[in-house]
């Protein structure tokens, strides 16, 4: 009944998903609040950045040929290594993320929609069609990110264009006010939220129907999310100015309120919530499938599908605890992205250095 | 209380799903599974008794805070 296949066109929308979600409202207060108004020169440093990594991700998903990831990392560190680091992996990188997603779903739609509704309800209620889409199998999702990234696209653009009347140009003025600094310190954290997550999408190539044009798609789908990005965070500074910005928690939302002509074209901060919802759904649904078949693989079970409850339980219960409050998490969220840099950088690069040298070792 | 409910659902759907699996003989699936439940099972009783879990950003910030601090002051 269910394929295991998806196309090269399906997994890059579902990329760009993943990376549309939480990054899309977190990230202008991220950034802005490092780089003030040379926010949006971190998003070019930032991508340039990320298309310097993209030969190494690409180097490393030609390697696997059809094998997982789990199956490559134990034939090059070995039997007992290669399931160790997997299993590290899989929990503290894509497992840790999904909890931390979690709560910052909620953590939104409560201070912002449904401020009497406890966490747990918007969580559990999220998690319901996130299991289903995941017992139906991967080829569906693909399928459903391939119908719903066009409504994302589209209800994205019907929102910020219509900010660019009110923006004021001069409010990104003077570009690099304190230097280069502060854009390259920014940049810092973009890079590692949401781009080096593409490591664990290594678990999905292969599931890819064509692995060759791998790196063109890592490529792609970080363009146009970049460019979404910048688009993004041009507007918010350009119409809510840089002070506000940096002192918001979700400034993405923020700047869609200010929208109204003649008292008619308004209200389309419904919009945020429905991207909010759309995005969430794919990055909890990857990073689920990926924890799931990562688990599956290092103890050699028959399918991922009998981990994903225990899982999601799990998921839940952590995601209470996860945020405490929001100073915690601003100040946390600071050491994140080197913590994301080392299983998303330099693990990867460390195999691939690892299986290079193995085969130059045979080979004289 | 919400808490307790999800779960029990959640109890519930692996129950069923056990059934399945033992039906189909594939014992490894099912330890594996259940041992994963007994974590969330227990993780949620302690939460429900009112124990704070600590979070899990905490041990990032002690393993990462230094590093990012240090950059901090290199890049400003």
């Amino acid at each position: 009944m269910t394929t295991h296949k998806v196309t090269s066109k399906q997994l890059a929308l579902w990329f760009i998903l993943h990376q549309l979600g939480s990054a899309f409202l977190l990230l202008p207060g991220m950034l802005a609040s490092m780089a003030k108004q040379d926010a949006w020169i971190s998003v070019i440093l930032a991508l340039s950045g990320y298309m310097l990594l993209v030969p190494m991700y690409a180097a490393l998903a030609k390697r696997l040929r059809g094998r997982t990831f789990h199956e490559y990392l134990e034939k090059v560190l070995g039997k007992w290594f290669g399931g160790a680091l997997t299993l590290a992996f899989v929990v503290g990188y894509p497992f840790f993320i999904f909890v931390l997603v979690l709560s910052d779903l909620s953590e939104f739609v409560t201070t912002v929609f449904f401020p009497e509704t406890p966490a747990i309800v918007i969580q559990a209620g999220m998690l319901l069609p996130v299991l289903y889409a995941l017992k139906l199998g991967i080829a569906s999702i693909g399928r459903a990110a391939e119908l719903l990234f066009f409504v994302v696209l589209f209800l994205f653009f019907l929102g910020y264009l219509s900010l660019i009347p009110g923006t004021n140009p001069a409010q990104l003025l003077p570009i690099l006010e304190y230097g280069w600094k502060p854009p390259l310190h920014a940049s810092i954290s973009l890079l590692a939220f949401p781009y080096v997550e593409t490591a664990f999408l290594l678990f999905l190539a292969p599931y890819a129907n064509n692995i060759r044009k791998w790196k063109s798609l890592l490529a792609g789908s970080a363009l146009v999310s970049g460019s979404m990005f910048l688009f993004m965070t041009l507007l918010s500074i350009g119409v809510l100015g840089e002070a506000l910005v940096a002192n918001m928690i979700f400034p993405s939302y923020t700047v869609v309120t200010t929208i109204s002509y003649g008292d008619f074209y308004e209200r389309f901060e419904v919009i945020v919530g429905v991207l909010w919802y759309l995005t969430i759904f794919f990055r909890l649904t990857l990073l689920l499938f990926v924890t799931a078949d990562g688990l599956a693989g290092v103890f050699r079970l028959n399918d991922y599908r009998s981990l994903l409850i225990a899982l999601s339980l799990i998921g839940l219960v952590l995601a209470g605890s996860a945020q405490p409050n929001a100073v915690f998490f601003l100040n946390t969220l600071k050491p994140w992205p080197y913590y994301g840099m080392t299983f998303g950088i330099a693990i990867p690069l460390a195999v691939l250095l690892a299986d290079i040298v193995k085969k130059n070792g045979k080979r004289s | 209380m919400l808490l307790a409910i999800i779960m029990g659902v959640a109890l519930a759907g692996s129950l069923i799903e056990y059934r399945f699996l033992a039906r189909r003989k594939q014992k490894r699936d099912l330890i594996v599974d259940a041992a994963l439940l007994a974590v969330g099972l227990t993780l949620g009783a302690l939460s429900l008794s009112d124990i704070d879990l600590p979070s899990p950003l905490t041990f990032v910030e002690q393993l990462f805070g230094p590093t990012s601090r240090m950059v901090a002051k290199l890049l400003s």
